[in-house]
Order: structure tokens, then C-alpha cells, then sequence
């Protein structure tokens, strides 16, 4: 897709004048906030695991290369095909070719971040293939021809009335007078719509919340079974996934699992958690006939090589943007890309460069709410920072900006001219706001009046008055 | 070749910095159980997750249980599709039921699956793949019932690994199901609907007089 | 023996703004038994250069910050988002400096408290000055409550306070959406958030919102006083302290009886 992080204001603006999707994100403080607290209440040990998780996925990054390796190995050996592409368009163009090969026409997807990312439902289709998304929330989305909102909830943005429009729309061939009030109808029309993609499907392309070198096995985690409907019924399964999703053993699979939904949606284990291992086996009556890996790099190994690779360690639960005031503000389209909240304004500089995206690491307040609850303890907020020197160093922002800030520094550092412009202003301010105690408008500060007031200052500094006043008597 | 030029560009990321330890791995305490105590949480953490369970004495008796479950709920089948010659030896007929033998068809009502073990820490059930229990059988049908031995309920995701090695070695099955509840959505207005795309009920049966193996050394 | 010295780090918002709230935080500092100085060589912590990428800038104001309180046995701060900088951040802006400058940050920042810290978990003080007829409320602004761990030292103080009665918001630890320079940028969605905290703030039937960090405060009241809504807000220093003869933050005289 084409990003439109740039125009962050207007996406925010408009996100911020949209009254269902406010509604929607409402539901977030109470939802997946609350249910998250609770699953962390109940393990008085969640802070050692958090840990744990992060020295996993640190020590696991340290040495990636034998990691892949001994994955690939081993996924060899269980039968599996492994691919290798260096960006999205070669991996595009690996799964076309398996899909070719095998003379598919339907494909089934279950959901997968990175398929996003690459854009392989665009590619797919425009050779002449359907492409049919299966998670619930994905096909909701898929239909309107918009992209997730949130990494774990893709249509957390829309309501059951759109939703039950969108359907009325798409499937024609039911009948006009079906009842789709609640959300139990609405699941079922889902299911039995989607149930016949599963059956004629000719290929399924799954993610992989991990990749396990000791089996050579990927793990899916869902609620729904999509997921593994994908990667049983087709005769051709394909996992997508990057390169920084290897674990090398179960038992630390385990570990980041435990983490993992908790942070997630609150449940300690998601409905479906499969480990899937290679093609079907002699005796098997299902499963894939063949069993394809497409491990993408796309930015990872730059990544790994540069102050970002902490970010890496993510792995995917959305916690963060959960718990971020901004993006409770204003949902995941308005970051103009895959990955929204404070992952993604780390994330999307990361994979599409600062010139175009550096809104997103500065619209944070960096209250800091996303390091507490993310569960591989990447410090968000120290990262967004290291983006906004970039975008300085870039000269990014705007003129009036940077002169304002060369300005306070070389002021500020200067202290008794500081001390005596303070005096000045505070005087001139005090003076023309004491009667009110604040301002409704200013020539400057338009941002922050446009929904607030400023309040006055008291017209002398703190610096003045203990100087020229007695000691502890002030004033 | 993309796959050297990836792990060049990997590898000498890599090289900058010194390599980091794992630290050793060991369930919490607060979710590590054992015993009859594993049993007890068991129930208590599947319950939970709305998996109904009911208890046979002996695997010959699955039947019967299930045929009782089948006649105090709305689930209107009396065929069941399964392929475990362990519980396919049994008398179905003289609980009135008929059995299908096979993996799941789109059709099927119910379908019948024997777990390699189950993990009290989250009341969760794992499952292998083979000819003996298809991974379908878990999947395409509206419910699906597990059989558990209560021997092979273990602690914690450890326990479940240590019996996952015993049995396969290096070579993990095709599929390995780890079913904590029936398939369940919240994507529409973030309200839990269950039965998404897989079962919409999930029921375990605990055979009770299997002979307890030795617990995993803690 | 001789009584600690506090130097008080002001910071610019109270220096500029609030006064009163910066003596009512030295009548506090006096009460734990310290003798309080202000150097004058202080002005900004650099927190605003910091956040917004410029590194150089907030090198050299935190140099001249170590300084300006080198002769102090405490930097006590009333912002725990300005104790944060110091405290926290100021070592990892010098990680890269020489081995001596490296060594007076680390004893500068162990130095440094944040007020309500400073006065209850360092000085453990049993009795404040002021006192308060009424209900309030407290916001646990960002930087103190996730950078410095800061939760209830404020409410150990407040219960000194005879006459408060403390009633909490159901979430007072979200964001306000101040975030510095944040609320100038992006307007629109600090305003987003912070009419969530005023509906927060208003549900629990206080009259008073008290919170440590002025900042905050400014955009809370800012946007009390543009909506009407009655609730004042006021430092929590000037409480404890019984420094009430001022309006409230963003109140003019008529409207302070």
C-alpha cells in the first residue's frame, strides 16, 4: 500500500472528526486494556517473564544468522521448501511463482502482518489471482479496500452496523431479508461464506508468530482457526515471515508465548496455538501436499545493524498501542501505514525512512505507558527519540521551529540574559493577563489555544521574587 | 543469491556487538502444578475457557459419556467422525451412536480426537496429527470432543514438551494443536462470538483409571 | 550539626508562571529541616531540546545545570518530568563523555529528588503546614509516576493535610496529553486527550486537581477554563504547603473569593 504517513495531521484530523470511530476506540480502556490487567494480576511472576522474553529475543538476535540456519536445516529436512527474499518485491514475486507453479486460483489467508506490509494481496491479484482474506476482521477490511487499523484487531475501527452493511453489499447471493442484527448473525454469514473459500482453496499463506530452529516448525497463534483452516485444507501451504521471528528452541517458544496473549488480549493462551512442521506425512489423511518458508529480510538485517535493533525484539501483541493516549485518539489509519502507535512510529521509519514519516515519532507525548505493558521491554520511548534527532539532523521540521528552538537554547544558556528576558516577558504577561488569569488568544501559540487556554503568569519569575523578598516571607 | 547476501548482512550485524545469553527457562511457580493438584487445575482453567467436561471411568466408557452429554445438550447428531483405533474398538452402538471412520468432512456434525496430553497451567489441550487423530477432526466440525487420560495431564507447557520429546524425538508430527477453547471472534464490535471458522464447542473427556506415569522431574 | 542544603531547581514553568508554587515548595524543603539555596546560573533542565532530537542543546544545558548545583547536598525538583531529566536522563546524555564529567553527572543525578519524593520517602516528614477544607483529587503525571516510580509519596503527603479528602479519578495515571511541545504540534489530539482526563476529573466530584508537575497542570487547566468547567487546579506543593492566597492556575482574582 501507499503510505500516507506525511499527511499525519490531516489523517489525524479527520480521524478525530470521525464520531463511530471514537465510539469504537471507547471501547479500548475497557476491552483489551482491562482484560491485559487483569491476565497480568493473576501471574505475580509477570515481570520475570516479561524479562525472560527479552533476553530471549535479545540473545536470539545476537546470533540470527545461526539461528536461520539451523532453522532452515531443520525445516529441510521436515520437508519443507525454504525461500529467501531480500525485500517485498522478491517476495512477492517467490510466492506468485509457487502459486503458479502449483496452478492456483484461490488463495486463503490467514493473517499475517508482513503480508501487508510487502503488499502481496495486490500483487497476487493483479496477476489474476483471488486472494481471499480469512480472519474475520481481515475480510471485513479487505472488502472496503482498507488496511488493518490495529495489528490484532483489524477492524476494531468499525461498528456492527458497518459491518453488516459491508455484508448486505458483498454477499448478493444471500437473501435480502436476512436478519444480520447481531454479532452472532454476522459471524455465522462470515463463517459459512468463508468456509466455502477454505474447501476450494488451492493454496493457503499463513505468518508465523514464530519460527522454531530446533523442529524447523512455525507457530500461528488465533482465536478463530483461521489460521490453521489455511494451513490444513489448501494443497499448498506458504509461510511469510521475517527473518527476526526465530526462536531456537520450544522451550523458549514457550516462554515468549506465555507473554505473548497475555499482553495481547488478556486470555493466557489464544483459542489456537499449532506448531506446523513440514508437508503432510505418509498415513496423514490431511494437510498440505507440499509445505513452502519465504523468509524476508525487507529492512530487518539494516535494522539489526543500527540503533533500532531493539525494536526487533517486538513481538506483535499491540499492548503498546493498546495502552497509547494517541493512538486511543485517533486509531491506526491516521499513521499512514502498516504498523500503528508507538511500534509503528518506531517500526515504519525504520522500513520506509524518516523523510516521509517523521510525524509518527513525534506524535507522541512519550508518557512512557507503552514500555511498561510491552512485554519484550522495548524502551519506545528512547527509540522515538533517536528518530526525532534524525529528523533534526534532516532538518525536518519547520523554519519557525527550529529558529524557536536555536533561540531558547541559545538563551537558556546564557542565564543572567535568560533571567532578564524572563523578568521582561513574565512582567508584559502578567500585566496583560492577571485581571483574567489566562488568555484566550495570543499572536503566537495558536495550537495551543485553538482548544485551550493559556494560563497567565503570576508577573514577577520565582528567580526575582527571592531575591528582592525576605527570606520565607515571600512577597 | 538472496539467501547469502540476507545472512552476510545478518551475520555481520551480528559481529558488532558480543552475543547475549539466554538465561535458564523454568515455568513460573504460580503456574507450576503437579499430581492431583494438575488434575484439579485442569478442570478449573478449562472451565474457565467454556470447554464443558465430563469424567469416564475407563475408555471403554467414553461412549456412554458422550452419549450422555449428547442427550443433556442441543447438539442434535448421533454420528461421530473419528480415526483413533484405541477408541474405535469400543461399543459405540450400544450407546446408540454410529461412528465415521476418517479425517473430518465438511458435513460432519461431531468429531472425536485423542490429546497427547493436556497442560493444567492454562487448561489447554495438545493434540498431534497422524492417521490416528487428523488435524481436521479438530477443525471442520460444530463440536469436537477430545479424550484426555488424567495421566497425561502435566503441570505446565514444559511437562507437555518433555512428553511432546519422549514420544518424537527430533521429528515433530505434521501438526501440533495446542486447543484452549472453542474457536471464538471479537472482531465485530469487539463483542466474543464463538464458533468463528472452527468448532463452536469444545468438550473433554478425563479418563479417570489409566495408570498414573511418574510426573516429569521437576 | 548542620542542616542539609537543598538547592531548588525551580524549573522554567513555576520560575515563569507560578512563583508561589516554587516558595510553597521551598517552605516545604525548609520544613524537612534543609537550609534551601537557588542558584541563579539555573534556567531550563533541557528538556524540551531533548525530546525535540537536539541533543547539543541539551548537552549544554544540563552541563550548566551539574554546576550550577555543585555545592548542594540535594537538587530537589517540583516536576517529576524535570527530576526525570535529571535524574535519569542527564547520565545517558553524557554515556559518551570523559570519565570525569561522567563521574560529577552520576553524583549529580543521585542528588536529585523529586519534591513529594524528596519530602516523604528521603526526609520521611510526618507534618505539613497546610490544611484544606474539601474534596480532591490527584493526576499522576507521566515522566514522575513511569521514570521515577513516583505514586504515593504525593498521597502519603496529602494525608497529612488536614481536611483533604482525597478522592481518585478512575484513571489517574493516564496521559493528560500535554507531552511538552506535543500539545503545540498535534492540537487536535492533545485535545483528544485531555477532555478524556477532564471527564475523568470531573466524575470524581472534586473540587480541587491537584498534580506535581506544572505542565500539566497548565493544559489541564487551560482546558477546564476554555469548557467552564468548575474544577481548579493547583500544584500540590501549594497545598501542603498552605500557599492558597493566589487564584487557582489559569484563574483570575474574581474568580478567587
Amino acid at each position: 500500500m501507499k503510505p500516507s504517513s506525511s499527511r499525519f495531521p490531516d489523517n489525524a484530523a479527520a480521524a478525530l472528526a470521525n464520531p463511530r470511530l471514537r465510539a469504537a476506540l471507547d471501547t479500548l480502556p475497557g476491552g483489551l486494556v482491562a482484560q491485559r490487567r487483569a491476565a497480568v494480576a493473576a501471574v505475580p511472576e509477570f515481570e520475570a517473564l516479561r524479562e525472560a522474553a527479552r533476553a530471549i529475543r535479545d540473545a536470539t538476535l545476537d546470533d540470527l544468522a545461526s539461528h536461520l540456519e539451523a532453522f532452515e536445516t531443520k525445516a529441510i529436512s521436515m520437508g519443507s521448501k525454504v525461500h529467501w527474499a531480500s525485500d517485498a518485491s522478491e517476495a512477492c514475486r517467490i510466492v506468485l511463482d509457487i502459486c503458479r507453479a502449483a496452478r492456483a486460483r484461490l488463495v486463503v489467508k490467514g493473517k499475517s502482518m508482513v503480508s501487508e506490509e510487502i503488499g502481496l494481496n495486490a500483487h497476487l491479484e493483479a496477476e489474476g489471482l483471488e486472494v481471499v482474506e480469512s480472519d474475520l476482521g481481515e475480510y471485513i477490511i479487505q472488502k472496503r479496500g482498507e488496511t488493518p487499523s490495529h495489528i490484532i484487531a483489524p477492524a476494531i475501527h468499525l461498528t456492527e452496523a458497518d459491518v453488516a452493511a459491508d455484508f448486505r453489499a458483498y454477499h448478493t447471493h444471500l437473501p435480502a431479508d436476512r436478519r444480520l442484527d447481531t454479532p452472532q448473525s454476522l459471524v455465522a454469514e462470515a463463517r459459512n461464506v468463508l468456509r466455502q473459500k477454505f474447501l476450494a482453496a488451492d493454496v493457503g499463506i499463513t505468518g508465523a508468530n514464530f519460527l522454531v530452529a530446533e523442529t524447523g516448525s512455525s507457530i500461528i497463534v488465533t482465536n478463530e482457526g483461521n489460521g490453521d483452516l489455511a494451513q490444513t485444507l489448501p494443497r499448498v501451504h506458504i509461510v511469510v515471515a521475517t527473518i527476526d521471528k526465530v526462536v531456537p528452541t520450544l522451550t523458549e517458544a514457550m516462554t515468549l508465548l506465555r507473554v505473548l496473549a497475555r499482553s495481547a488480549t488478556g486470555q493466557d493462551m489464544t483459542a489456537y496455538t499449532t506448531l506446523a512442521t513440514g508437508p503432510r506425512r505418509p498415513g496423514d489423511l490431511d494437510g498440505p501436499e507440499q509445505s513452502h518458508i519465504v523468509l524476508i529480510d525487507n529492512g530487518r538485517s539494516e535494522m539489526l545493524a543500527s540503533d533500532m535493533r531493539d525494536a526487533l525484539r517486538c513481538i506483535r501483541c499491540g499492548a503498546c498501542m493498546n495502552h497509547c493516549p494517541v493512538y486511543n485518539a485517533i486509531g491506526g489509519h491516521a499513521y499512514g501505514w502498516v504498523y500503528p502507535g508507538p511500534i509503528g512510529a518506531v517500526l515504519t521509519p525504520s522500513l520506509l525512512g524518516i523523510v516521509e514519516t517523521s510525524h509518527l515519532p513525534n506524535a507522541s507525548t512519550f508518557c512512557g505507558s507503552c514500555e511498561t505493558v510491552c512485554p519484550v521491554k522495548i524502551p519506545l520511548v528512547s527509540l522515538m527519540r533517536t528518530w526525532r534527532e534524525r529528523a533534526k539532523q534532516q532538518r525536518l521540521e519547520t523554519w519557525p521551529a527550529r529558529a524557536l528552538s536555536k533561540l531558547w537554547i541559545s538563551t537558556a544558556t546564557r542565564p543572567a540574559l535568560y533571567h532578564l528576558l524572563a523578568r521582561v516577558a513574565v512582567a508584559i504577561g502578567g500585566a496583560l493577563g492577571r485581571r483574567k488569569g489566562r488568555f484566550s488568544s495570543l499572536p503566537f501559540a495558536r495550537g495551543w489555544l485553538a482548544h485551550r487556554e493559556l494560563p497567565a503568569p503570576q508577573g514577577r519569575t520565582f528567580q526575582q521574587l527571592w531575591r528582592e523578598t525576605e527570606r520565607g516571607v515571600p512577597r | 543469491m538472496s539467501r547469502d547476501a540476507i545472512l552476510t548482512r545478518v551475520r555481520a550485524a551480528g559481529a558488532m556487538t558480543p552475543k547475549r545469553a539466554t538465561p535458564p527457562l523454568a515455568a513460573p511457580p504460580s503456574l507450576t502444578t503437579s499430581g492431583d493438584a494438575a488434575i484439579a487445575r485442569f478442570r478449573t482453567m478449562a472451565a474457565a475457557k467454556g470447554i464443558t467436561i465430563i469424567d469416564a471411568p475407563a475408555r471403554d466408557a467414553v461412549p456412554q459419556a458422550i452419549a450422555s452429554i449428547l442427550s443433556s445438550t442441543e447438539i442434535e447428531t448421533r454420528q461421530i467422525r473419528l480415526n483413533d483405533p484405541a477408541m474405535t474398538k469400543f461399543d459405540w452402538r450400544a450407546s446408540s451412536l454410529s461412528i465415521e471412520l476418517g479425517a473430518a468432512e465438511p458435513q460432519d456434525v461431531m468429531a472425536l480426537s485423542t490429546a497427547r496430553a493436556a497442560v493444567a497451567e492454562t487448561g489447554t489441550l495438545l493434540l498431534a496429527s497422524g492417521a490416528e487423530n487428523p488435524a481436521t477432526l479438530a477443525l471442520l466440525p460444530e463440536t469436537h470432543a477430545i479424550v484426555i487420560d488424567a495421566m497425561n495431564i502435566v503441570g505446565t507447557f514444559e511437562d507437555a514438551l518433555t512428553i511432546l520429546r519422549t514420544h518424537y524425538g527430533e521429528s515433530l508430527p505434521r501438526a501440533v494443536n495446542l486447543i484452549s477453547g472453542a474457536s471464538r471472534t471479537g472482531d465485530i464490535g469487539g463483542r466474543i462470538v464463538h464458533g468463528a471458522h472452527g468448532p463452536h464447542r469444545l468438550i473433554v473427556i478425563i479418563v479417570a483409571n489409566e495408570i498414573r506415569a511418574p510426573q516429569p522431574a521437576p | 550539626m548542620q542542616a542539609a542544603r537543598a538547592g531548588l531547581f525551580v524549573t522554567c514553568l513555576i520560575d515563569l508562571i507560578r512563583p508561589s508554587a516554587g516558595f510553597a515548595a521551598a517552605r516545604l524543603i525548609e520544613g524537612a529541616g534543609c537550609t534551601v539555596v537557588v542558584p541563579d546560573r539555573q534556567t531550563c533542565c533541557g528538556q524540551p531540546a531533548y525530546n525535540s532530537g537536539d541533543r547539543s542543546g541539551a548537552l549544554a544545558l544540563a552541563l550548566q545545570t551539574v554546576r550550577a548545583f555543585a555545592d548542594c547536598d540535594y537538587v530537589v525538583v517540583p516536576s517529576g518530568s524535570c527530576a526525570a531529566m535529571l535524574k535519569i536522563h542527564y547520565p545517558r546524555l553524557f554515556a559518551n563523555a570523559d570519565a570525569a564529567t561522567q563521574k560529577d553527572v552520576s553524583a549529580f543525578a543521585a542528588k536529585v529528588h523529586e519534591l513529594c519524593a524528596f519530602l516523604a520517602d528521603v526526609r520521611h516528614i510526618d507534618a505539613v503546614p497546610g490544611r484544606y477544607q474539601g474534596r480532591v483529587t490527584y493526576h499522576d503525571a507521566c515522566s514522575g509516576l513511569r521514570e521515577l516510580g513516583i505514586k504515593s509519596a504525593p498521597r502519603k503527603l496529602l494525608a497529612l493535610v488536614p481536611g483533604v479528602d482525597l478522592n481518585e479519578m478512575s484513571e489517574p495515571e493516564a496521559c493528560c496529553g500535554f507531552g511538552g511541545l506535543f500539545a503545540e504540534k498535534y492540537p487536535g489530539i492533545s485535545n483528544a486527550i485531555v477532555t478524556r482526563k477532564l471527564d475523568d476529573a470531573t466524575a470524581a466530584d472534586a473540587g480541587l486537581l491537584l498534580a506535581g508537575d506544572l505542565g500539566c497542570l497548565m493544559n489541564i487547566a487551560g482546558k477546564m477554563s476554555r469548557t467552564g468547567c468548575s474544577v481548579a487546579c493547583r500544584h500540590i506543593a501549594e497545598v501542603l504547603a498552605g500557599e492558597l492566597s493566589d487564584p487557582p492556575i489559569g484563574r483570575g482574582p474574581a474568580e478567587h473569593p
